[in-house]
């Protein structure tokens, strides 16, 4: 049987009124004056040995039909028996096809082109996780920065 | 009674491995209290290890942050901390404009933190 842990729990009650100012996105270092999508935010994952592909849920996934470009910023603190794939497709029924794959620690960049290249994206991206048949865990965060479009930007839930 | 009670923190886990010394809350994330004149932080850290979650604060953008507390493996569990605008409090418990929370991991060890932030605020 698939085993997940995960770890990032969801919300907890906003208690009252009055809810004070989080800090200005204006004085805001990254990314200042740039947009940036938070693909994903910190999560820690983990399994057993027989879990199967874990892929990111749809509705986060990035609709960015209108950008020619994005940079995603990785952040891997810890990767172990399993490797993150970033992946695009056409259509949100597939196929999908890999763009970039994480394997290790660190601070990764990657730079994705709809025009083609070794990065090349497609209409939709998502990420998913390919355990080995191994106990494995991964901690990480994705921020995208899309690049220039032409076009006004489509981002946000994906409509199906 | 409280103005305010924020999810300064949701419940988040933390893994990382050897060589990475630590992490910072989102900047976007940071709470901004000058309009309150006290607070609480209250802390629940079921589970640290090789590192320190820090709570500190600073006035100006930019400026010094100031340690307001640092639970280890020796102070986890769950944390109440007291802070106040008008004098007197101590050095730690001044309570800053701006409040964050950042870890500092064991670069030569693997490290693990899972905990949750509350801030209860008051004008």
């Amino acid at each position: 049987m698939a085993t997940i842990t995960n770890r990032q729990f969801s919300s907890i009650p906003q208690g009252s009124a009055a809810a004070p100012q989080y800090y200005s996105p204006a004085m805001r270092g990254e990314g200042e004056g740039q947009e940036v999508i938070k693909f994903q935010d910190w999560l820690e994952l983990g399994g057993g040995s027989t879990t199967g592909d874990v892929i990111q849920p749809a509705r986060q996934w990035i609709a960015g039909s209108a950008y020619p470009l994005f940079h995603l910023k990785c952040q891997v603190p810890y990767i172990s028996n399993c490797t993150l794939v970033l992946e695009s497709s056409q259509t949100v029924e597939g196929p999908w096809t890999s763009a970039a794959t994480i394997g290790a620690t660190g601070m990764i960049l990657v730079a994705l082109s709809s025009e083609g290249g070794v990065n090349k994206f497609s209409n939709y991206l998502r990420w998913r996780l390919n355990p080995a048949a191994l106990d494995w865990g991964i901690c990480f965060q994705i921020k995208a920065f899309p690049g220039k479009s032409v076009a006004e930007p489509v981002v946000g839930p994906m409509r199906v | 009674m409280a103005d305010a009670v924020v999810a300064f923190q949701e419940w988040q886990s933390f893994r990382a491995g050897t060589g990475w010394t630590g992490l910072i809350q989102e900047q976007d994330r940071w709470i901004d209290t000058t309009r309150y004149s006290s607070a609480v932080v209250e802390a629940e850290c079921p589970l640290i290890s090789n590192c320190t979650l820090v709570i500190e604060g600073c006035d100006v953008q930019g400026g010094a942050f100031t340690t307001h507390t640092a639970l280890t493996a020796s102070t986890a569990g769950a944390v109440q901390l007291y802070l106040q605008r008008s004098a007197p409090y101590g050095a730690a418990e001044r309570l800053s404009s701006l409040i964050r929370w950042r870890i500092e991991g064991d670069p030569g060890d693997e490290w693990n933190l899972m905990f949750r932030l509350n801030l209860v605020l008051k004008s």
